[in-house]
């Protein structure tokens, strides 16, 4: 069910993408892709009743039933990256609006 | 030991990585840390192809395949890296005054491109890719074309998204991430199943075509190269191109399980790409655009060639395209920066001026073109033979029409370039003009010299010379071409 939710999300960040003109909201579409990618990915490690991947005192067997914890270290690198493309997003945008004066796409002259 | 330890692939990403972070803190002399990373990284590369024995996982952290992340080292990623780093070290020799602040990133794009080339696993294939877009959006920046680095950014991020959703879909289905792990499960699945594989396939070959520049998912190239100074030109066209093109055939070789209809859409997509960006490339008057499309077409052949499981003639294509694409996209880049223009017509006669440029100009171009005693005539010959043997008989046609094209443009730029004065009107030199270009000698220098190597690997295959060279490169082309 999560996942139908995840990818309404991409969808609605790749619908962002297709029309909006504005630098700034155009990075938050970005964002919100990403966020829905994101979590796509911890919901294909779920395990429904499954517990954190942890061997402790009490779990110390690998009978218990655990969730997969690769999506979580993929997910993790995944934000990371995230976060660095979007800072940089941002100075771009920054950037144009020295350049330009405006955030709006259409009404940036010249090449 | 310490051989075993030097000649491991891993350095080829750590050492330039190393670099960079030394490369924060000693502003100073990050261009000297830069230097110092492309030349060890041709050494160590020298070092792997001298003490090569075969393919090699190498596994990191002490995880043994499928768990944990592996390098590959095989026939395939030795002539990347080998070809990567050289190229790297030549665009530097080349272009080394525009480096300017960027010293740091040119590192990371550095072992990211390695990496690339290097890695069996998919997540961090998708990482590497990531860390070099990322350089790339930055240094692309580099000419405060922000608008255009802004556009790059946006595709490049969104491709990359997609990219990575294929990969969690397969990993879904397949619980890894080991390329050559998920290949021998998926030559185990049900041939029935192939058409709910089709998903992460579409997506992952349509993110990794956004940064393999094929259209329409490659548009962010124009704008980014159009204007762009020697050093990001020759970065884009050559050192990217032949990094992410490898990565498209390592996941279409491995991972990809093409059906009839999945392989259809992916040709159109390949095929398309080189037929409009061919006709794109035809009608442009300046010498950057003219080249940014040719490039563009390029990827569209060789993606074209992995497509149909001819990974020899891809990999031959790909080589002689980027090394033809470094001397001419570097030239051409000079010409605008020194002369202030790229457009053909200005530069009527330039070659008379600079005859050691104007020679390896017009090798480059007429291997790219694939004329006979040029390395790119052994290169198309294998793939178009490749072709026909696999049954088919309309993308050869279409790969000689386009080069009909390719060599139309080619000869027209040639002609204009090497003569002065309008067409039908005697070249004389009293109609030259003056031009100076600075450093003419080192690109000079460099251009003949890959000029003789482009001559050399055409010339010597025909000769049937292999016997005279243990290398095994050239006994394999000797091969394929004995063959025909």
């Amino acid at each position: 069910m999560i996942q139908y939710f995840a990818i309404a999300l991409m969808l609605v960040g790749v619908y962002g993408l297709l029309t909006q003109k504005n630098v700034i909201k155009l990075i938050v579409s970005l964002n919100i892709f990403e966020v829905g990618l994101n979590v796509f990915i911890i919901s294909v490690g779920y395990v429904s009743g499954g517990i954190a991947p942890i061997l402790t005192s009490q779990n110390n067997t690998s009978a218990l039933l655990y969730v997969d914890p690769l999506p979580q270290a993929l997910v993790l690198t995944s934000i990371v990256i995230g976060v660095g493309v979007t800072a940089l997003a941002l100075a771009f945008a920054r950037r144009l609006h020295n350049q330009y004066g405006t955030y709006n796409l259409d009404e940036m002259e010249g090449e | 030991m310490l051989m075993d330890i030097l000649s491991n692939p891993v350095l080829l990403i750590a050492v330039p990585l190393l670099f960079a972070f030394l490369a924060v803190f000693l502003k100073k002399i990050d261009k000297v840390l830069l230097g110092a990373a492309a030349v060890l990284n041709i050494a160590g590369a020298a070092l792997i192809a001298v003490l090569y024995e075969g393919t090699k996982i190498i596994e990191l952290g002490g995880f043994k395949p499928p768990f944990g992340i592996s390098l590959v080292l095989d026939d395939y990623s030795l002539i990347g890296i080998v070809l990567l780093n050289v190229i790297f070290g030549l665009i530097l020799l080349l272009s080394g005054k525009h480096v300017q602040k960027y010293a740091m990133v040119l590192l990371v794009a550095l072992a990211a491109l390695n990496g690339v080339i290097l890695t069996g696993d998919l997540f961090n294939l998708f990482v590497f890719l990531e860390i070099a877009a990322i350089a790339a959006y930055i240094f692309t920046a580099m000419d405060k074309g922000f608008k255009h680095s802004f556009n790059y950014l946006v595709v490049g991020t969104l491709g990359s998204g997609l990219f990575l959703f294929g990969i969690i879909l397969l990993y879904n289905v397949f619980g890894s991430l080991n390329m050559f792990d998920i290949q021998e499960k998926l030559s185990q699945a049900n041939p029935a199943d192939s058409g709910a594989l089709a998903l992460p396939l579409v997506m992952m070959f349509t993110g990794l075509s956004v940064e393999a520049k094929l259209m329409p998912f490659g548009g962010w190239v124009k704008g980014v190269l159009k204007k762009a100074n020697t050093l990001v030109g020759a970065l884009i066209v050559s050192a990217y191109a032949l990094a992410v093109l490898l990565a498209l055939g390592r996941v279409i070789s491995t991972v990809f399980f093409m059906s009839g209809a999945v392989r259809i859409a992916f040709t159109a997509v390949a095929a398309g790409t080189l037929v409009f960006a061919e006709a794109s490339a035809f009608s442009r008057k300046n010498l950057r655009e003219v080249l940014l499309f040719s490039s563009v077409a390029q990827s569209g052949l060789v993606a074209l060639l992995f497509l149909y499981g001819l990974t020899v003639p891809a990999v031959l294509v790909l080589a002689g395209n980027v090394v033809s694409k470094l001397v001419l996209f570097t030239v051409a880049g000079k010409f605008a920066h020194d002369l202030g223009t790229d457009d053909i017509g200005d530069l009527k006669g330039v070659f008379i001026k600079f005859p050691l440029v104007g020679v390896g100009f017009t090798a480059s171009a007429m291997s790219l073109i694939g004329l006979p005693l040029f390395f790119g005539f052994v290169a198309k010959i294998n793939a178009l033979v490749g072709l026909f043997d696999a049954g088919n008989v309309w993308l050869p046609i279409i790969i000689l029409v386009m080069a009909v094209v390719e060599g139309a443009y080619f000869v027209r730029i040639l002609t204009t370039l090497w003569n002065t004065g309008d067409e039908g009107e005697l070249s004389s030199k009293d109609k030259l003009k003056t031009f100076k270009l600075n450093g003419s000698a080192v690109v000079g220098a460099v251009s003949v010299a890959v000029a003789v190597v482009i001559v050399a690997l055409g010339v010597l295959p025909i000769l049937n010379i292999k016997q005279f060279f243990s290398v095994d490169f050239m006994t394999f082309i000797g091969q394929l071409l004995g063959g025909m």
